[in-house]
């Protein structure tokens, strides 16, 4: 960037860009400045013809100044050095043939008129020349200054846009105001391939033709189109390879406006653009790409996890079952009726535990593919509760589950099996996570608004800091005991979310864990 | 003095642990069985089990580290027992002294059969100055190997494979342990060479070289040599 800026502002320029200038130099003349040349004879010829009306009242030497001061005013009109000399060396001429006596002659009758006509054309002559030249001086600080401030803005502008989209929006914003074009960007598909539309960006579209005209110059990483010596000049778009040291990221085209001419100084501050721009781009890309690999990073993680927790989970009822069959066949246990029996129980549990497994994943592939269609009835919540409970009794040991529902918690219109499944899957987590001999409670009563079920313990609770964690997809509070994938909770959350209910848990003040579930009552 | 017929099994799954008291109770073995790798490792100092089965995931702390703990001050025989069949783990707890491993699910058949060769081994006088194993026979003092009485001509390397085999029958012995014994550590990765020398030594041994007997593959793992009643 501050090389580029230093090359700018130097002005260096080589035998090329210098025979360049030359031509458009010529070009100029022969365009817009002869009729400058007319118009310096017309200004002088009418003044002439003005002051010839009051020579006789201001005498023929102040004609020499209102000359001077009409020349000098030239450059001011943007008369390039060529005019003003026609304007010098013609006023010279009308003063002399016209006021300096002897009148009508280009003769000088006395000495000192002689003298004062010489001074008066190198005076005119030199001034003129000196103002025009500060004029384009002038004109071109203020050239550079715009063009620097223009530079400066872009890169402000880029450093703060935080995405692809950003820097892409501001790229086309700078460029059309600066260049007053018409802006397109097209980003690379592949190494070697172009996408097949524009940037949303864009100030325009383009169509096949043109975007091979892109992909040449994509591949060949030159300018192509419009201004540039390549081919397909005869395109109405300038493409610009968006470029780096490192690698590419497409084009920019840029239709200028049908009169423009793409000078010098306007090519290397258009590179001055794209180099900008393509830095930014990259920075962008490579943003992306650091937050991708840790996305990657990240979802193999989860994968590991999951996969470890799911085969896990499967592999032990699997073992079991396995195990006890297995050990069926030994003759020094099948001869025992009492271990037979055992073995049986173990089986059962076995396969009870994959049977939820199975229930788990296919309730969480539901909610996931986000076709859960709910089957509504109005049903008692009483039911509801003592169904639930009656469905976990048999897992719960020596634990005390009471149930507690107000008379009037009624009938509530929801899919009876959802939220069952819901109940179940957080009474099972109370029973897994607390010691045999705890109390669980579970009791339901009815607000104006919504439905209360509330579901506690008196175990120990859960670790504080992780309660925002609990209804997390295959999320276990790490140094929890074996066995559980870490979707029961989220499962009960996705069906009672799908009634349009919350639920939260918190931590009982005198101890122990609470779910609080809330059902709405729609009118 | 190891308590006859104990057996202390660590695994976090209270399902396997109750799975395995009733088929082991069933065999006539006493099983003690803890959830925390900690508490097993109490329980080993206190009970002086002839064996011991642990798990490789605990909740508390991994499988692996308890084993290590356990070879600080003890050569009981350790079968290692793991949902993860992933052979990086086993072959890790191995090299750390394990003696065997058994991954789930597994039959309980296949699981005695391993514990009762893990307690023979250890209770095999070291010794022997000749070990039969079916057809073959080798002879330590005298550095020779005979199948049906005949001698086998092998190579030095060969004979020192089939040493290890013979010293360690029945027992798993990975590529590492293998190549570091015969070649050194330098060349612990190269177990093509293992393959080569396996090869022909199943050339000379085996009835079938296609279908051994006698050398079995535990693939990713390492190899052994069964133990054959004739």
């Amino acid at each position: 960037m501050e090389t580029l800026n230093k090359k700018y502002e130097s002005g260096e320029l080589n035998i090329e860009t210098a025979t360049k200038h030359f031509k458009s130099y010529i070009r100029k003349i022969w365009n817009a400045a002869i009729t400058k040349y007319f118009l310096a004879a017309l200004i002088i010829s009418v003044s002439g013809l003005l002051i010839y009306l009051i020579h006789l009242h201001i005498g023929y030497q102040s004609v020499s100044l209102v000359f001077l001061f009409i020349i000098s005013l030239l450059p001011l009109l943007n008369f390039k050095p060529g005019p003003i000399f026609l304007a010098a060396v013609m006023s010279a001429l009308v003063w002399n043939f016209f006021f300096i006596p002897p009148y009508y002659t280009f003769r000088i009758g006395k000495v000192e008129d002689a003298m004062m006509f010489l001074m008066y054309f190198v005076i005119a002559s030199v001034s003129g020349l000196l103002i025009s030249r500060i004029r384009t001086q002038q004109v071109l600080i203020n050239q550079k200054e715009r063009r620097t401030a223009a530079l400066y803005n872009l890169t402000r502008d880029l450093s703060s846009s935080r995405s692809l989209d950003e820097v892409t929006q501001c790229s086309v914003n700078h460029l059309k105001e600066t260049f007053h074009s018409e802006v397109v960007f097209l980003y690379q598909e592949t190494d070697k391939n172009l996408k097949s539309s524009v940037h949303p960006a864009s100030t325009f579209k383009i169509d096949d033709a043109e975007r091979n005209v892109a992909q040449i110059s994509f591949l060949s990483s030159q300018k192509v189109g419009r201004f540039t010596h390549n081919v397909s000049s005869i395109s109405p778009v300038t493409y610009v390879p968006l470029i780096t040291k490192n690698r590419k990221y497409g084009i920019a085209g840029l239709i200028f406006p049908e009169n423009a001419t793409l000078d010098t100084e306007a090519e290397s501050l258009l590179d001055a653009f794209i180099a900008l721009i393509s830095t930014a781009i990259e920075r962008e890309y490579l943003t992306e790409l650091a937050k991708n690999n840790l996305v990657i990073a990240e979802s193999e993680k989860l994968y590991k996890t999951l996969f470890d927790s799911i085969s896990h989970e499967l592999k032990t009822p699997i073992t079991t079952i396995i195990g006890a069959i297995s050990s069926l066949k030994d003759e020094r246990i099948n001869g025992n009726r009492n271990i037979i029996l055992q073995l049986i129980d173990e089986a059962g549990i076995a396969t009870e535990r994959l049977k939820r497994l199975v229930e788990n994943l296919l309730d969480i592939t539901r909610l996931e593919r986000g076709n859960l269609k709910l089957k509504k009835e109005w049903h008692s919540i009483a039911d509801l509760l003592y169904s639930s409970i009656s469905r976990v009794e048999s897992d719960s040991s020596h634990r005390k589950i009471n149930c507690s529902v107000e008379d009037d918690a009624g009938l509530y219109n929801f899919d009876y099996p959802l939220l069952e499944q819901a109940l179940i899957n957080i009474l099972h987590n109370s029973i897994e996570y607390t010691p045999d001999d705890c109390r669980i409670d579970v009791s339901a009563k009815r607000r104006s608004d919504s439905i209360v079920i509330t579901i506690s313990d008196d175990g120990k609770g859960f670790p504080e800091n992780e309660i925002k964690n609990l209804f997390t997809k295959f999320y276990r509070i790490p140094g929890t005991k074996a066995g559980g994938t870490g979707l029961g909770l989220s499962i009960a959350k996705g069906f009672i979310e799908a009634h349009g209910g919350t639920i939260k848990a918190q931590n009982r003040r005198g101890g122990g864990a609470e779910f609080i579930i809330l059902l709405p009552i729609n009118l | 003095m190891a308590s006859q017929n104990t057996i202390v099994v660590i695994d976090d799954e209270s399902q396997i642990r109750k799975i395995l008291s009733i088929t082991l109770g069933a065999e006539g073995f006493k099983v003690i069985d803890i959830s925390k790798g900690k508490d097993g490792i109490i329980a080993i100092a206190n009970n002086h089990p002839q064996l011991v089965i642990l798990d490789l995931g605990l909740p508390d702390e991994d499988g692996l580290t308890v084993l290590k703990e356990i070879r600080t001050w003890s050569n009981i025989p350790v079968i290692i027992l793991s949902v993860r069949n992933s052979e990086d783990d086993i072959v890790k707890a191995l090299d750390l002294g394990a003696d065997d491993y058994v991954t789930k699910p597994f039959n309980t058949a296949e699981l005695i059969a391993r514990i009762r060769a893990n307690i023979r081994r250890t209770q095999q006088p070291d010794s022997q100055s000749v070990v039969v194993n079916g057809d073959l026979k080798i002879d330590f003092s005298k550095r020779l190997i005979y199948k049906n009485e005949e001698e086998l001509k092998v190579t030095n390397t060969e004979y020192m494979l089939l040493f290890l085999f013979f010293k360690n029958l029945d027992k798993v012995l990975t590529h590492n342990y293998l190549l570091k014994e015969i070649w050194g550590p330098i060349h612990s990765e190269d177990s093509q060479y293992l393959r080569v020398f396996i090869g022909q030594i199943r050339k000379k041994i085996e009835d079938d070289p296609a279908h051994p007997k006698y050398i079995t593959t535990d693939s990713g793992v390492g190899y052994r040599m069964r133990l054959i009643n004739k």
